[in-house]
């Protein structure tokens, strides 16, 4: 089962560095995005796992449902490695 | 040139376009496009495969016109908006026969992250205008075309913010298929110069234009003419309109040149 997670967790975390830089770099060019969004926004990476699903549902990013979808992935990928440092896996 | 007759069923390869000079040689292996073949190699195969995987997810592209392609060797002749162009015809086009790009406008593959992985899968003829002539770049060109090769080109040499535009086009264009004698294949990407998420991209190829029997100045000049209006003619009447949404817009300018991102923003 353990290589069946770390699997996962690896392509997630891929998926994730990509979901990342796709919210990151949406946010800089949007153009109906104002200057205090923009910025609000982009500090907003801070805090990813919550920010980008919340910007890809209600942050009016006008994102298709697969981008939705995987706005979620970073902080699956973030829960699983809290998973192994904590132990939840062994 | 280096020719390896045994490779690849008959027809030519070649490592490299500096090989015939055996001053620089280090450094053009260095510099250089790591390979310069015609041959679908397992490289091209794993390019073409990544690309593909890439490309397809992100836009829509379809391809038109596929069955026009006549027997190589041919030269395509192609529109140019966007950085992703090269990328989006490997998208739709089938794996073999394999085309090779002329350009990009870099001679160092040695220097930065797109000039490396170009280098590394190769399938380019890289040209610098300060360095290259005409008649170094039809030498180079003609031994693709010798090898039963495709050529791609964008013959307009920069890239244009219109969809239903062309720019001139630069000299080469219709002098490569005339040297050689084989036909121009006009094709348009049409919608590549906005792009964003699943943005439908379609890559047109028009009927194959004959150049055998063209001799002289004035009958070139002609042929760019009818090159030029045959991709036109792949291209839409209307400018298309931008919808208010158009989610992870940043690909449009994602692999174009800082030079073309500013001259795109002061020409809106």
């Amino acid at each position: 089962m353990l290589p069946a997670i770390w699997t996962l967790f690896a392509v997630l975390a891929v998926g994730a560095f990509l979901v990342i830089a796709a919210y990151w770099l949406d946010v800089q060019e949007r153009p109906d995005l104002g200057t205090r969004a923009r910025i609000g926004w982009s500090a907003a990476v801070l805090l990813f796992p919550l920010a980008i699903p919340a910007y890809a549902l209600w942050g009016g990013a006008g994102w298709p449902s697969f981008l939705r979808a995987a706005s979620v992935v970073p902080a699956i990928a973030l829960a699983l490695f809290f998973g192994f440092a904590f132990g939840a896996f062994s | 040139m280096a020719e390896e007759p045994g490779i690849g069923g008959g027809r030519r390869v070649f490592k490299s376009l500096e090989d015939r000079e055996p001053r620089g040689a280090r450094r053009a292996a260095r510099t250089g496009p790591r390979e310069l073949s015609v041959e679908v190699t397992l490289r091209y195969r794993l390019m073409w495969g990544l690309v593909r995987a890439i490309v397809r997810p992100l836009f829509s592209v379809q391809a038109e016109g596929l069955d026009h392609w006549p027997k190589p060797p041919f030269q395509i002749v192609a529109n140019h908006h966007n950085g992703w162009d090269p990328l989006l015809v490997i998208a739709a086009v089938p794996l073999d026969p394999r085309i090779t790009w002329f350009g990009p406008k870099e001679a160092d593959f040695s220097r930065g992250f797109k000039n490396r992985v170009m280098g590394f899968f190769g399938g380019m003829i890289p040209y610098n205008p300060e360095k290259t002539s005409l008649t170094s770049a039809v030498r180079a060109v003609r031994r693709v075309f010798e090898a039963d090769g495709v050529l791609g080109i964008f013959a307009e040499g920069r890239i244009g913010f219109r969809e239903t535009e062309l720019q001139p086009f630069e000299d080469g264009a219709a002098a490569f298929a005339v040297a050689s004698g084989v036909p121009v294949v006009p094709c348009a990407i049409v919608g590549s110069t906005d792009l964003w998420f699943r943005k439908r991209v379609t890559v047109r190829f028009g009927r194959p234009i004959a150049t055998d029997a063209v001799r002289g100045r004035e009958a070139r000049a002609e042929l760019d003419g009818r090159i030029n209006a045959a991709v036109a003619e792949l291209l839409p009447t209307i400018e298309p309109r931008r919808p208010r949404r158009r989610p992870l817009s940043f690909l449009t300018d994602l692999l174009n040149g800082a030079d073309d991102i500013t001259r795109r923003r002061s020409e809106r």
